[in-house]
């Protein structure tokens, strides 16, 4: 739109451990906030600090962004922010983006407080169904085992807890 | 092969450490967002994991996304959204939430009866089924009538079967001597008014017979149909001598 801004087409984007990035600015503007700082910061300023984000999430962030740099990500079914009241909702989830988000557990909870971060909906919604899925119909043993979580509760707490939620047994 | 094994294992346990860790960390809202793809009974089971979880369960947010879910857009809670929706529950086989109170005569008061608006026995958000039951020990011979304190407010609903019932005794013995059940008509609950205190007092008199210096007497107030009670709370119960 803006003449300046097509000037370069390219923007650099610094993690805060330092790596650079150079990426093209329709990738990047999968981002809505690195969005908006492109807006702010005039070009030729150098490199874009994007702090809370290490170098090697952001390379994944980046090959997310950069695969879905020309679609416009369709919202799944219930995937929208309104839409509160619908049961819980199905986890549907793409062959791409299935293989693009088998990673190890670090690194996807990684991805998901990057992609909140940048405010990246598309790869937050993706990151939240893997982590469903890895707690859905488990039992609090199981999730305990899988996540290696220690169990903190002391016993009259747990019957407590085990009286309060005591329908869930039931059904 | 044993070292490289050991090896495996130690990595393993720095690994986990890591995901626990990194479970903690997740921003509230994010969480949240998790949840909407997860069973009413999957959230339920996560809350039991350990504190953490235990304690980001008690955001209020949660639970009122959960309500929203359940009963659509008209959710008036008064209270906690987590306990609202956890009464919810309320399975027809499980009572929602008894509340016995026994108390003798001196702290319930036979008459006059206690005025102020004080903590509820029972508050009913959303539930099927419920009972209040106060014992009077000591009750002096003489007539008098039951007197429920309740709350309802412009929401409150299905009250139609709600039942008051008594029982005297035998002096402290468990012999009945009298017992009395009272289903108010519908137009009952209509006429009542909303947002205040109000008085339901039991038509039939409750006779204490003079032969008897002092008996028990068991008072209840309970749901009698599988319909959903909503938003009612239950003050206080006196008898009032006649």
């Amino acid at each position: 739109m803006d003449s300046t801004k097509n000037d370069t087409d390219t923007v650099v984007l610094r993690c805060y451990d330092n790596k650079e990035f150079v990426v093209p600015r329709k990738v990047a503007r999968k981002s809505v906030l690195i969005s908006n700082m492109m807006e702010d910061i005039p070009d030729g300023s150098g490199a874009i600090p994007i702090h809370n984000v290490r170098g090697l999430v952001m390379e994944k962030v980046l090959e997310y962004c950069t695969h879905y740099a020309d679609t416009e990500v369709q919202e799944d079914e219930g995937d929208s922010d309104e839409e509160f009241d619908v049961p819980a909702r199905t986890i549907d989830i793409k062959p791409w983006d299935a293989k693009f988000i088998d990673v190890d557990v670090e690194m996807l909870f990684e991805l998901l407080q990057a992609a909140n971060f940048l405010e990246i909906k598309p790869l937050l919604n993706l990151g939240c169904k893997t982590v469903a899925s890895m707690l859905k119909g488990r039992t609090p043993e199981e999730i305990r085992k899988q996540f290696n979580i220690p169990n903190d509760f002391t016993e009259e707490e747990e019957e407590q807890i085990r009286k309060e939620n005591q329908w869930a047994e039931d059904r | 092969m044993g070292l490289s094994a050991n090896g495996a294992n130690s990595s393993t346990t720095m690994l986990d450490q890591g995901m626990s860790r990194l479970f903690t960390q997740l921003p509230t809202d994010v969480f949240c967002r998790i949840t909407r793809y997860l069973t009413e009974r999957d959230i339920i089971y996560l809350t039991q994991v350990n504190r953490y979880f235990y304690k980001l369960s008690q955001d209020e947010a949660l639970w009122y996304h959960l309500l929203r879910r359940k009963f659509g857009r008209i959710v008036t809670v008064k209270e906690s959204c987590r306990l609202a929706f956890l009464k919810s529950r309320g399975i027809p086989s499980v009572n929602a939430d008894a509340f016995e109170c026994s108390a003798a005569n001196g702290r319930f008061g036979i008459s006059p009866l206690p005025l102020r608006l004080g903590d509820p026995l029972l508050t009913v958000h959303y539930s099927p089924d419920f009972s209040v039951t106060a014992t009077f020990q000591l009750v002096p011979a003489g007539e008098y009538r039951v007197v429920w304190q309740l709350y309802l407010t412009p929401e409150s609903a299905g009250l139609r079967n709600i039942c008051f019932g008594s029982v005297v005794y035998w002096r402290n013995r468990l012999v009945t001597r009298q017992r009395r059940y009272y289903h108010p008509p519908e137009n009952t609950w209509q006429c009542l008014p909303r947002d205040q205190l109000v008085q339901v007092t039991v038509p039939d008199r409750l006779i204490v017979s003079p032969d008897d210096e002092y008996t028990k007497v068991v008072v209840k107030c309970y749901s009698v149909g599988s319909n959903w009670k909503i938003n009612l709370a239950l003050h206080s119960v006196a008898l009032r001598a006649v």
